[in-house]
C-alpha cells in the first residue's frame, strides 16, 4: 500500500508537489498520470526516500522509505533506465544489490530470466540499448521479491513485444497480490494496463479512482485525461 | 554492514578501469623510485628519501584521490545512486561501506608500493637496511598516503559531486596548496605544516629531531595527526551532508 498525505516538496521556490494525497491499494495496477512537470517523479522521489519531503508526508505499508536499512524487500523501483554503471555487467549489478540487501544468489538469476537479459548477462551495461536498460530496472525492482512496486515510465525505449511483456507482468504482480504503481504519459498503455488513475496537474490531485468511472465520463480516458489537465499544462505547442 | 562492504567491493574489483588503475600505479611508484635511485650520483650517499621520491608519491596522491572520488562520481554520473538509494536507504551505512573498500584497497597497495619502491632503490643503491632509525615510520608513511588520499577524494566526491570539480579540488588541495605556503614565515608555515604532502615529506624523508632538520619540516606528530584529520574531517563532513541531502 502506497500512501500519500498532503505531501508538499519545494526546490527553492519552484514548488514541485503542492498537498498532494492519494492512495495506491495492493492487488491493483495504478497509474499515475500527469502532464510534465506535474509533479510525478517528484513524488516517487520522495516516495523512496531519495529526497526529503518539504510538509506532509509519503509511506509504502505505513513507514517512511527511508526508515529502512535495508529497501528491496520493502519495495522495488525503476526510476529511470539509467541507474546503473555503464562499466559493469548486468550480473554485477545486480549480485552487488542482492548482497547489499543479504538476497540469496540465485535471486539474480531468477530475476535475469523473468526479464529476458539472461543471454547478455555478462555484457556490460554501456552496450545495452534502452529497451534492455529498462529491463535491468525492472530486473532491480524485482529483485527483493517486494510487496510494492514503482516504475516511472518503465515501457519508454521498448519495442511492441517489449511493451505487451511488460503490460503482462504488471497485471502479473497486480495478481500476485501486489501493490504496482505505474507513472506513465501513455494513455493508451495506462488504459490497457491499470485498474485505478491517479491524476496529477501541477503538483495537485486532480483525479482518483477506478479508471472505467474516470474515462467513462469523458467516453475515453485520453478525453478524460485531456480535459481534467487542460488548465495545469505549462508547455504547449502553436501559443494556445 | 559486511554484506554492503561485500557488495561494495564486488562493484570496486569488476570495474576493468580498477584492475588498470591498480597495476599503472603500482608500476608508476615503483619505477619511478627505481628511476630515482639509477639517476642518483655516486657521489652521494644513500638515504632514506632514495626510496621514497617526490614524483613517485605525487603521482599517487592524484591517482588515489581520483580513485576514491570516482567511487562516488561513478554513482552520481550513471544513475547508479538512485537503485543505489532505494536498495540501501540507510545513507551514511553506505558512506562507510564504502571508505572501508576504498581505504582497504589502497592500504594494500600501499603497503605493496613502499615495500617495492624501498626494496628496488636498496637493490639499485645498496646500504638500505631496514635498521636504520625512522625506516619503519618511513614505511608506513609511504604505505598510509594513499588512503589518506583515497578517503580526501571520496569525502570530496560526496560533498561537490561533479566529477571535473572534485579531481581539480582534489589535486589543488593535496598537490598543488602546500607550494602557496612558504615556510619561512609563521602563519603560511603553520598551514604547509597542516597539509598531507609536507607530513608525508616529515615521515618519509627526514630523519632526526625538528632541531637537526629545521622548521621547513613539521614534527612527526603534527605529521601523523594531519594523517589523520584529513581524511577523517572530510569523511564526517560527507557524513554529515550526504544523510540530509536530496539524491
Amino acid at each position: 500500500m502506497i500512501e500519500v498525505d498532503q505531501l508538499v516538496k519545494r526546490y527553492g521556490s519552484t514548488t514541485a508537489v503542492a498537498g498532494l494525497s492519494f492512495t495506491a491499494r495492493p492487488g491493483r495496477v495504478t497509474g499515475f498520470l500527469g502532464p510534465n512537470g506535474a509533479g510525478k517523479t517528484t513524488t516517487l522521489r520522495v516516495l523512496l526516500g531519495l529526497d526529503a519531503p518539504t510538509s506532509g508526508s509519503a509511506t509504502i505499508d505505513g513507514v517512511p522509505f527511508r526508515s529502512h536499512r535495508r529497501g528491496l524487500r520493502h519495495a522495488g523501483a525503476l526510476l529511470d533506465a539509467q541507474q546503473a554503471h555503464p562499466g559493469l555487467t548486468a550480473a554485477v549489478h545486480l549480485a552487488a544489490l542482492a548482497r547489499a540487501n543479504g538476497l540469496p544468489g540465485r535471486r539474480v538469476d531468477e530475476v535475469l530470466g523473468e526479464v529476458g537479459l539472461t543471454e547478455v548477462a555478462g555484457r556490460r551495461v554501456g552496450t545495452y540499448s534502452l529497451g534492455m536498460r529498462q529491463r535491468l530496472g525492472v530486473a532491480t525492482a524485482l529483485l527483493g521479491d517486494p510487496p510494492v512496486l514503482v516504475f516511472d515510465e518503465p515501457v519508454n525505449g521498448m519495442d511492441p513485444e517489449g511493451v505487451r511483456w511488460a503490460r503482462g507482468l504488471f497485471r502479473r504482480l497486480a495478481a500476485e497480490g501486489r501493490t504496482v504503481f505505474l507513472s506513465s504519459h501513455l494513455i493508451g498503455e495506462m488504459a490497457a494496463t491499470a485498474d485505478d488513475v491517479v491524476v496529477v496537474g501541477r503538483g495537485r490531485l486532480l483525479a482518483e479512482g477506478p479508471i472505467g468511472d474516470l474515462a467513462g465520463a469523458a467516453g475515453s480516458l485520453e478525453d478524460a485525461f485531456l480535459e481534467l489537465t487542460s488548465a495545469s499544462v505549462d508547455y504547449r505547442a502553436g501559443g494556445a | 554492514m559486511r554484506d554492503l562492504i561485500a557488495a561494495e567491493w564486488l562493484k570496486t574489483r569488476s570495474l576493468r578501469s580498477t584492475r588498470w588503475t591498480v597495476a599503472v600505479t603500482v608500476l608508476l611508484v615503483v619505477g619511478s623510485a627505481a628511476v630515482a635511485a639509477y639517476t642518483k650520483s655516486p657521489a652521494d650517499e644513500p638515504t632514506l628519501n632514495d626510496g621514497f621520491p617526490l614524483a613517485g608519491v605525487l603521482t599517487l596522491i592524484i591517482v588515489a584521490t581520483s580513485f576514491g572520488a570516482s567511487t562516488m562520481i561513478g554513482e552520481y554520473s550513471s544513475g547508479l545512486i538512485r537503485a543505489t538509494a532505494v536498495a540501501v536507504p540507510a545513507r551514511a551505512e553506505l558512506v562507510l561501506a564504502k571508505a572501508a573498500v576504498v581505504a582497504t584497497l589502497w592500504t594494500v597497495m600501499g603497503a605493496v608500493m613502499a615495500a617495492g619502491s624501498f626494496t628496488v632503490a636498496g637493490l639499485v643503491l645498496g646500504d638500505l637496511t631496514l635498521d636504520r632509525p625512522g625506516t619503519g615510520t618511513a614505511l608506513l608513511a609511504a604505505t598510509l598516503i594513499g588512503p589518506a588520499c583515497a578517503l580526501v577524494g571520496l569525502g570530496l566526491a560526496v560533498l561537490v559531486r561533479h566529477g571535473g570539480a572534485v579531481y581539480v579540488s582534489g589535486i589543488l588541495l593535496l598537490v598543488l596548496a602546500p607550494q602557496l605556503f612558504t615556510t619561512h614565515q609563521d602563519l603560511p608555515r603553520t598551514i604547509n605544516h597542516a597539509m598531507l604532502v609536507p607530513a608525508w615529506q616529515r615521515l618519509t624523508q627526514s630523519y632526526g629531531s625538528p632541531a637537526a632538520v629545521g622548521d621547513i619540516y613539521t614534527t612527526v606528530t603534527q605529521a601523523w595527526l594531519a594523517y589523520a584529520l584529513w581524511p577523517s574531517l572530510l569523511l564526517i563532513a560527507a557524513l554529515l551532508v550526504h544523510r540530509r541531502r536530496d539524491v
